[in-house]
């Protein structure tokens, strides 16, 4: 090719797709080509020999003007990114959002003067489909966390459930075994009034196997369904109105609070409003139910007025066992918590009312949108 | 070629103040304060690279690389072990993801990144020397050291200029390397022209 038949420069770059701008080191624009023109709107014709900070006076910038001097003292090319610059040189799309662009700044030497040549590529396809794919893989991965979390919580509640099946077999045969003492003591017994006495105490122990048979009902329960989140209020809400409170007053504070934790949350409340209602004495009154966020998470507190807990049972009363009765609901209260790393403590005072904290990690709760 | 300490604390020097001012820049730019050291400048054979750095000694680095020739010809070069990258990249664009990884978008923000630390370093050499050099379009590579340095023509490379950086952003810390690796004979002509520079200033 003849290059001196050949097309002015401006014509080359004219065809090209991305947006050229040719600057002089006073930053007067030298050459605009068609693309950057129909991107912006602004014809060559008006803004060659401009000032190009006239009209994009963010390059005055130090975050632009340090970085292009270098370019036009002859150092390497610069690069904008679309992470730290989107919009290099504003350029509005039809629907009006601005064009993503990506930007490398030239150094050009010619005619003993320098110049910086501005290259100015439209990425808003490649960001569109790369903010689609994050979004996407964000999901993907959350999804992933969440039937980890829930395998995880299964595979526990699995272990509880082998764990606490042998030991209520073992609790049963003993209850079974002494009926069978009592049953075959009645054999041999005459005297009517022994015999009443046996009685009683064969029916005490079928209302205790009955008793460990309705828990075994419950704790069988815990671990087959995956936890969820689930709001506090409604639990309480639905505990209460199957419980005789007589005339005890239930106080909730607790917002939109939602916790994620074994479907058998509402045995947790159920449990904890029946041992204060059966435990409390008859001058308790009210029980107040609220939360406080704390560096370690949220305690849930369950308070009453009642006669409260004496400190030397604190360190069993979770203990399966310990009570005044089968000892089996605060037990199972801790197990099915203890599915989603939530724990419990009593921290009342003796005769001022009971206080139970359920202490729940962060990532564990939270506040139900409006 | 006899390397001084003098010569060292020279590059070592010149390495800083590029360095500070890449760190100024990154601050502008993404608004998080980042703090860039160098606590560590050496100047090795290039048979000795993967040896001296067990940053370098990895499959799959992320390299932002920048060639130049001139009176002095080599690479200069910011390379990091790929999950460094992904991290440094995710805390300086104030991105909240749970596996950072480099997206098309990551890598094109990781070239920016390293762009600003090769020009503020090359630019305060050359500054320096009131020397003039001729640069390649900067890029972006991923592998090994000599499949980023394309050894297939390893016999061109002999010293290179181990700077070990350390970018600190809050609780963050990503440490990379800055190398410059010289083509034959390009190491004492840089050498040759700082000693210049100094004795003209004396």
């Amino acid at each position: 090719m003849n290059i001196s038949s050949s097309p002015p420069l401006a014509e080359y770059l004219d065809i090209l797709p991305v947006g050229i701008i040719v600057l002089s080191s006073d930053y007067a624009v030298v050459s605009w080509n068609r693309t950057i023109s129909e991107w912006t709107g602004i014809p060559a014709e008006e803004i060659i020999g401009r000032d190009i900070r006239e009209r994009f006076p963010h390059l005055r910038d130090k975050r632009y003007a340090l970085r292009i001097q270098q370019v036009f003292e002859g150092g390497p090319a610069a690069l904008f990114s679309t992470q730290f610059h989107p919009h290099f040189i504003p350029a509005p799309l039809p629907d009006g959002a601005l064009r993503y662009q990506k930007t490398s700044v030239h150094s050009l030497h010619a005619g003993g003067k320098s110049y910086a040549i501005f290259f100015i590529d439209d990425v808003t396809e490649l960001v569109t489909q790369v903010h689609a794919f994050r979004k996407m893989k964000d999901r993907a991965y959350a999804e992933i966390e969440e039937r980890k979390r829930k395998e995880e919580a299964l595979a526990l509640a699995n272990r509880k459930n082998n764990l606490l099946s042998s030991i209520t077999r073992h609790d049963l045969l003993n209850q079974i075994m002494a009926l069978k003492f009592y049953i075959e003591l009645m054999r041999e017994e005459k005297d009517p009034a022994v015999i009443s006495e046996i009685l009683q105490k064969e029916e005490s122990l079928a209302g205790i196997i009955e008793h460990q048979v309705n828990f075994a009902r419950d704790y069988q329960e815990m671990g087959i369904h995956a936890p969820a989140w689930q709001q506090v209020n409604g639990c309480i809400e639905r505990a209460r109105a199957s419980l005789p409170t007589k005339g005890v007053e239930i106080i909730m504070d607790l917002d939109s609070l939602e916790i994620y934790a074994d479907p058998l949350l509402e045995k947790v409340f159920y449990n904890l409003i029946d041992n204060a209602l059966n435990y409390g004495g008859s001058n308790m009154t009210a029980i107040w139910v609220s939360s406080e966020k704390t560096p370690e998470g949220l305690v849930l507190s369950l308070e009453d007025n009642g006669t409260g807990i004496e400190a030397k049972d604190r360190e069993h009363l979770f203990t399966r066992g310990f009570g005044k009765h089968t000892g089996l609901g605060l037990f199972l209260i801790r197990e099915i918590l203890s599915i989603t790393e939530i724990g419990i403590r009593e921290a009342g005072s003796p005769g001022k009312g009971a206080r139970f904290e359920i202490l729940v990690p962060e990532g564990k709760f939270r506040y139900a949108r409006e | 070629m006899n390397i001084d300490n003098d010569s060292v604390d020279a590059i070592r020097e010149l390495i800083n103040i590029g360095v500070g001012r890449a760190a100024g820049l990154l601050n502008e730019m993404t608004g998080t304060h980042i703090h860039l050291k160098v606590p560590e400048v050496r100047i090795l054979r290039y048979s000795d690279l993967t040896r001296e750095s067990h940053i370098l000694d990895h499959d799959h680095l992320s390299a932002v690389t920048l060639r130049f020739e001139g009176s002095f010809s080599g690479i200069s070069m910011l390379v990091f072990p790929p999950e460094s990258a992904a991290i440094l990249i995710t805390a300086l664009t104030g991105e909240k993801i749970e596996a950072p990884d480099l997206d098309a978008l990551r890598v094109e923000t990781l070239n920016e990144v390293g762009n600003i630390v090769n020009n503020a370093v090359m630019g305060s050499i050359t500054n320096v020397l009131h020397e003039r050099l001729t640069y390649s379009m900067p890029t972006y590579h991923e592998g090994s050291i000599g499949e980023i340095l394309n050894t297939g023509k390893g016999g061109r490379y002999e010293w290179v200029i181990l700077a070990i950086s350390q970018f600190n952003i809050s609780d963050l810390h990503v440490v990379g390397n800055i190398l410059m690796i010289f083509e034959i004979g390009s190491l004492d002509s840089l050498l040759r022209k700082l000693h210049d520079c100094a004795g003209s200033a004396g």
